[in-house]
């Protein structure tokens, strides 16, 4: 027993040092592909009809293909190029990039969901179209995205995962690596043990916004 | 205030036309709007009231016609051209205007007196400590001070319709429009309401409010214009129209919409 108990501390220990870079990995993302969705979304709404066209191809192309393609695109497609990025700049990249493309579409339905009223009024305001984005509508998007915006952040969680085929080792791997050596379940129930934690963390995260921006409902 | 400043046409519409695809809303529609003058349209749903008061801010556009506020040109139009009156010219204009919505559209995640100071700070640049006084002012006027730091969804309709008074007041306009300020709310929140109105047009407030509460009208008006199929047919003294109409059209109108009012009181 007192074996076991050594062996599962042991275990928790080399997989969680594989997590470091599931957390980093999942910061960056986040940390980009939230102020990246805006801004797209703000330019899918815009009066100009070839950034309409552009930034709907891309959330068509992003949204449209897997994302573990995207990783190979991105390491092993850009080297043929001549372009070779590191594991982790190639993994971030991606995951900007195709995260951003869900949240643009989900700021952009977001966005327009705000009642027509609400630019009226700041337009008989005299407020401009900068301020009453920023000051407005924005605010009021916020609040309503951030059910969908929980979402993905819980599923670029586990998403994280698939940096394991660009060579990169991961929460996931550590696992995995610990299964071969020994040939026990435990490294797994570990690793869901601490996606399990992660994702409680995030989930309590987003309630504790939510209700910080539902005071006025 | 001198007798210039009297005399001083607040508005003036000469020749307008608006259409919505094939249906005409505004066709050559005339008027002019003095000083001080409290004006109440009023017509059948779809005569172009809402429009007519919605072009005087630019919240829509003429197809063509002339709008001058106070002696200077809003909108300058000729079929099929673009308007001669630049976006930045007519924001500066449109700032003299303050308009009250059917719907209030009160910011729902600002308070009650965030929604006053927002505009004068952001857009006027007043000081946020100058803001709140008058905000304060405005709300006590409104006889809301004591809600002023709930969130619109904590109000009722009435209270909402009075704080959006408030905010349109909070920019300082000389004129008020009012596009149907009643007709969302409950019977009973009507009154506060018109009070508030009454109030301002005591204050001379220079103001046009589209509605269908003919009592109301008949109270508050200097004058009424009678809209139908986008034309003005009638603009005349409360007392001609009510009592006296020429236009079969009126009588029917007014007729219609009174028993429908007194049905609802009883």
């Amino acid at each position: 027993m007192e074996n076991y108990i050594q062996y599962v501390l042991d275990a928790s220990v080399f997989i969680l040092k594989g997590s470091i870079l599931t957390v980093q990995l999942y910061f960056v993302t986040i940390l980009f592909s939230i102020p990246l969705g805006i801004t797209l979304a703000l330019m899918k709404i815009s009066r100009f009809r070839s950034l309409r066209i552009a930034i709907g191809f891309y959330t068509w192309v992003f949204r449209g293909t897997p994302l573990l393609l995207q990783l190979f695109f991105t390491y092993y497609g850009l080297a043929i190029f001549g372009i070779n990025l590191p594991a982790f700049t190639a993994a971030a990249l991606t995951f900007i990039i195709n995260y951003s493309a869900y949240l643009t579409e989900i700021y952009r339905a977001g966005i327009e969901s705000v009642d027509k009223g609400q630019y009226e009024a700041s337009k008989a305001l005299n407020m401009n179209y900068y301020q009453t984005m920023k000051r407005i509508i924005l605010p009021q998007v916020v609040r309503r995205t951030i059910p969908p915006t929980c979402n993905e952040a819980i599923t670029l969680v586990k998403d994280t995962a698939l940096v394991v085929v660009i060579g990169m080792g991961d929460l996931l791997r550590s696992a995995k690596e610990l299964f071969a050596r020994d040939f026990a379940i435990t490294p797994f129930a570990i690793a869901a043990v601490v996606y399990l934690l992660m994702t409680t963390v995030i989930v309590y995260f987003f309630r504790k916004i939510e209700i910080k921006y539902s005071i006025y409902e | 205030m001198s007798n210039q400043d009297l005399s001083m046409k607040m508005i003036q519409a000469r020749n307008l036309f608006k259409s919505f695809g094939t249906h005409r809303v505004l066709n050559d529609v005339n008027f002019e709007v003095n000083k001080g003058e409290v004006i109440v349209i009023i017509g059948p749903s779809g005569s172009g009231k809402s429009t007519l008061l919605r072009c005087f801010n630019g919240l829509e556009e003429i197809e063509s016609g002339i709008i001058t506020i106070e002696g200077e040109t809003f909108a300058s139009k000729d079929p099929g051209k673009k308007d001669k009156i630049t976006p930045k010219q007519k924001k500066e204009i449109s700032a003299k205007l303050g308009m009250v919505f059917q719907h209030f559209n009160l910011f729902p995640h600002r308070t009650v007196l965030e929604n006053v100071i927002e505009a004068p700070i952001i857009v006027s640049g007043v000081k946020k400590s100058d803001a709140i006084i008058m905000a304060e002012a405005l709300l006590e006027k409104v006889g809301l001070s004591d809600k002023k730091n709930a969130y619109p969804s904590r109000i009722s309709g009435g209270q909402k319709q009075r704080v959006a008074i408030a905010r349109a007041l909070g920019m300082n306009p000389d004129i008020m429009l009012f596009d149907e300020p009643t007709s969302s709310l409950d019977p009973e929140l009507v009154g506060e309401v018109q009070k508030v109105i009454i109030n301002l047009a005591r204050e001379k407030m220079t103001m046009l409010i589209v509605t269908h509460e003919m009592r109301f009208a008949e109270e508050v008006a200097d004058r009424i214009i009678f809209m139908d199929e986008g034309k003005i047919i009638a603009d005349e003294k409360p007392d001609k129209i009510f009592n006296n109409p020429e236009h079969p059209r009126i009588v029917t109108f007014i007729d219609k919409i009174t028993m429908r009012q007194s049905n609802r009181q009883e």
